[in-house]
């Protein structure tokens, strides 16, 4: 059981590192604004596709 | 193009926004048939149509549909954006020599607005990226100033339909709100990760466990808690220490106790090496302290600067007249006796005399006042006033915060700075709360101090730790912030928790009349006899008749014809004549007909039958103006024409919550309407012609009596509604309003008004059960703890279950009806 005197200190540096992650994810604006992402997902490339197929078909 | 849009009568409604096109839009085009409702939308279909942009419409697909809405096309030049002192106040300089601005935009309502939005960089190769908030309504664009000006960015957003604003961010609001979700985030890293090796303690507790292990445990425990006490739990300190320096037991003193206390003796039973520590616990409550807090900091909308009340109220610019060289200046640099012209539907920037024209303008956002005033040569006019009929020259007297405007809002900013704080519930109770802990702490120490110091200090540190008061700091906000968000869903939106629990105290309700009882707007009520008894043909000639005149009359009688008449045909009319002020006649086919007044019937000679004359002594009562249509010497209908009591008024105003308030209204209006208006409704105190400052004086006299909430639409509400200890801004009024009231609905519909005050009480009720709840968990849990029966386990799972009773039941409480 031993083990655990080394694998104790790394699962928490580990952890540390996805905390880090949520510290730069936050710094960085990405809990700012959760509104407009969920709608600039759904028309991000689509219309401007279908805009080229409309002139391909004229 | 057209096919890729979802129109049902093409040649009916507008191309771009899917309202229906003004009937005599379809008339008056010549060539072909309208396709658009207005020119806005005419120009946007152009713009977008040029720069292959015309997906909008499939982006839009029935998005648009619920709220058509017609571009908001101002034409505007924004020249004065282009001034070094405005470009220094409100750009932002980035690398490489761009600069980024945000504006806030009128007219942004869907998803494909967010699209159109964010597609400028194609329409201008000098915008280099545009990013939409949809829930701000705002946009920052970062842009390159040697290829594009401020001013040209902001005729490009203006002529795709959004209006453009300056904006500030509010940079406190947004750090705060980053700082908590940091917070929160350590604090839930920390609370998982000791909890996990707690659960191992735990197992121990059971199975014996070698001293080793446990004391690695235990420090390692001891290094993941340091974050959450040091860094997450630090505002809690701090408003403990705020708390007592004001010599007041705020809640967090408790909780600042209960988590250091527990955090210090688990560590000195770490070094002791002794069994019971808390680590996980303390964790788990600032975790969810936390959490609290941020519900409270979501639900609260953002106060509002009132500082910032001015420029949204008045426009920026002004047209400067100087020897027939007309510009458009920013308002700040314009100097007294400066010549501006104002022009038809636009708002006066400045106070002054007109020196040219005659006009009528609408004073109602000063003074409430809801019939047009006359203006000619020589009369004053004031900074936000509505120009309604011609061009005026105006010579400059006042600017900025010098106008009567600017003083009215200085009220409201002192107003709002005085507004009392309300103690909090919870910090009425965290008093005793701390007195009572610490009492029973010291009393569990010396009760349990014969049978050995350790025993007697791991007792108590179970007491402290079991009695820290997390479901109490949770019970207040969790609730008021679940209210808050089902009351949004109805379309109250309340700014404060403090506003709710305000609302129940209140002893004395004012309204103002024009907008918040009223509908706020000349429409016609009631017609003598129906419409549909008269022959079409008939009320077509009315139509024509009515269709170029520039009056809230004819407006209002066009809208009730649009009910009635669905086909559309031209009629000649021969010699028409219009008295201004009386009426309009015309012939058609030799036969006479005229609209008008009493007076201009009379004139010419035609009287009114039994029953019609009883119409209009009824509809003369109900405060609405009569309005006449005859044809030869027979009046074929009576019109009854006025500012109609909102539906359903009665009934709410009779409901529960009112019962046992002093009712009453304020109103700028006549004071004949008021009374009428007043008795009709049963209301007992009303006060009518009052200028902003008045109503301020009546509601600061009521206010010895006990709280006073205000219900209040226009900018003439404002003082009123920032010095009432609750402000209520209704809908269909100036947006100005919103920002001061404490409370405002989005809805004019009076049963809102009820709503609110009852659901303040059951949202009170709610929280006053959950403290209960969580006082009856701390009674349980403490005698536990002084009893000896509690250790760490039966802590970990106590303290939880306690806030999750609380949580459950403010969410499933029926605070506000949805």
């Amino acid at each position: 059981m031993d083990i655990i005197f080394v694998l104790l200190p790394i699962s928490v540096f580990i952890a540390v590192c996805a905390v880090i992650a949520y510290v730069w994810s936050v710094r960085s604006g990405q809990y700012s604004d959760l509104d407009t992402p969920s709608i600039r997902m759904l028309h991000d490339d689509e219309p401007l596709d279908l805009k080229h197929d409309q002139k391909t078909q004229e | 193009m057209a096919e890729a849009i979802k129109v049902t009568h093409t040649d009916r409604y507008c191309l771009h926004c899917n309202l229906p096109i003004p009937t005599g839009l379809l008339e008056n085009s010549d060539k072909e048939p309208a396709k658009f409702c207005c020119k806005g939308c005419e120009s946007v279909y152009q713009i977008l149509n040029d720069s292959g942009l015309e997906a909008f419409y499939k982006v839009k697909g029935d998005a648009f549909d619920d709220k058509p809405q017609a571009a908001l096309v101002t034409g505007a030049r924004y020249e004065y954006f282009d001034d070094p002192k405005f470009i220094s106040s409100n750009v932002t300089p980035q690398p490489q020599g761009l600069c980024s601005v945000q504006f806030l935009l009128d007219g942004v309502h869907c998803s494909a607005c967010v699209w159109l939005l964010e597609k400028l960089p194609i329409l201008n190769q000098g915008i280099l990226n545009s990013q939409v908030q949809f829930s701000k309504s705002s946009i920052e664009i970062l842009y390159d100033p040697l290829k594009i000006s401020l001013s040209k960015i902001a005729q490009l957003i203006d002529s795709l339909g959004y209006r453009p604003r300056i904006y500030r961010l509010d940079i406190n609001q947004d750090s705060y709100s980053k700082s908590l979700l940091l917070r929160i985030g350590v604090a839930g890293f920390c609370a998982g990760n000791t909890m996990l090796l707690a659960v191992s303690l735990y197992q121990g507790l059971f199975t014996g466990i070698e001293e080793r292990y446990r004391l690695l445990l235990h420090i390692v425990s001891l290094v993941l808690t340091l974050p959450a006490i040091f860094y997450s739990a630090a505002p809690f300190y701090q408003s403990a220490i705020a708390g007592l320096k004001l010599k007041m037991l705020h809640i967090d003193l408790p909780i600042s106790l209960g988590i250091s206390i527990g955090f210090l003796a688990s560590a000195y039973n770490t070094f002791v090496g002794a069994e019971h520590v808390y680590f996980d616990s303390v964790c788990m409550l600032i975790f969810l302290l936390l959490i609290g807090r941020w519900f409270q900091h979501k639900g609260v909308k953002q106060a509002a600067d009132s500082a910032k009340l001015l420029p949204s109220l008045l426009p920026h610019s002004a047209i400067k007249v100087n020897n027939d060289i007309r510009e458009e200046v920013y308002i700040e640099s314009l100097q007294e006796t400066d010549l501006i012209e104002v022009g038809p539907n636009q708002v006066m920037p400045v106070d002054g005399t007109v020196t040219n024209g005659d006009s009528q303008i609408d004073l109602s956002i000063l003074s409430g006042e809801s019939k047009a005033q006359p203006v000619e040569v020589g009369s004053k006019v004031f900074a936000g006033s509505l120009n309604l009929g011609s061009k005026l020259q105006v010579q400059v007297e006042r600017v900025g915060a010098k106008t009567r405007m600017g003083s009215i809002l200085e009220l409201v900013d002192k107003a709002t700075n005085q507004k009392s704080q309300l103690m909090q519930l919870t910090d009425r109770i965290s008093g005793y709360f701390v007195f009572f802990v610490i009492t029973f702490a010291l009393f569990t120490f010396g009760f349990w101090y014969q049978a050995g110091f350790e025993v007697a200090f791991n007792h108590t540190l179970a007491f402290l730790v079991i009695t820290c008061p997390c479901a109490l700091g949770l019970a207040a906000p969790v609730t008021l912030s679940v209210a808050i968000s089902k009351a949004a869903k109805l379309g109250i939106f309340i700014r404060s928790a403090e506003a709710l629990e305000h609302l129940t105290k209140v002893v004395t309700v004012y309204f103002d009349k024009t907008g918040t009882l009223t509908k706020g707007l000349t429409a016609v009520v009631e017609t003598y006899p129906q419409l549909n008894s008269i022959s079409v043909e008939d009320l077509q000639l009315l139509k024509q008749l009515e269709q170029n005149r520039e009056h809230p009359i004819a407006y209002a009688l066009l809208n009730k014809l649009s009910e009635v008449i669905s086909s559309e045909r031209a009629l000649d009319l021969d010699s028409i004549k219009e008295l201004a002020g009386r009426g309009i006649s015309a012939y058609h086919k030799g036969d006479r007909f005229l609209v008008g007044s009493y007076q201009f019937l009379k004139d010419n000679g035609i009287k009114l039958n039994e029953p019609q004359s009883s119409f209009v002594k009824q509809s003369l009562q109900n405060c609405c103006s009569p309005v006449f249509f005859a044809k030869q010497d027979q009046v074929l209908t009576v019109f009854a024409v006025g500012d109609a009591l909102k539906e359903g008024l009665q009934q709410v105003l009779s409901s529960a919550c009112f019962k046992q308030k002093v009712l009453g209204v304020l109103s700028g209006d006549n004071k004949e309407i008021v009374r009428k208006i007043s008795s009709q409704l049963g209301l007992e105190k009303y006060h009518a012609e009052l200028t902003p400052e008045d109503k301020v004086r009546f509601i600061e006299q009521a206010k010895s009596d006990g709280a006073v909430a205000f219900f209040g639409d226009g900018v003439n509400d404002v003082a009123a509604l920032a010095a009432a200890d609750i402000g209520i801004g209704v809908s269909g009024g100036a947006e100005a309003s919103l920002k001061v009231a404490d409370i405002y609905l989005a809805d004019p519909d009076p049963k809102l008004f009820s709503e609110l005050f009852e659901g303040a009480g059951r949202t009170l009720r709610t929280v006053q059960r959950n403290l209960y709840f969580s006082l009856i968990y701390n009674l349980i849990g403490g005698s536990l703890a002084i009893a000896g029966y509690i250790n760490p386990l039966a802590a970990a799972i106590i303290m939880p279950l306690s806030s999750l009773t609380v949580v459950l039941s403010s969410t499933m409480s029926h605070t506000f009806k949805k």
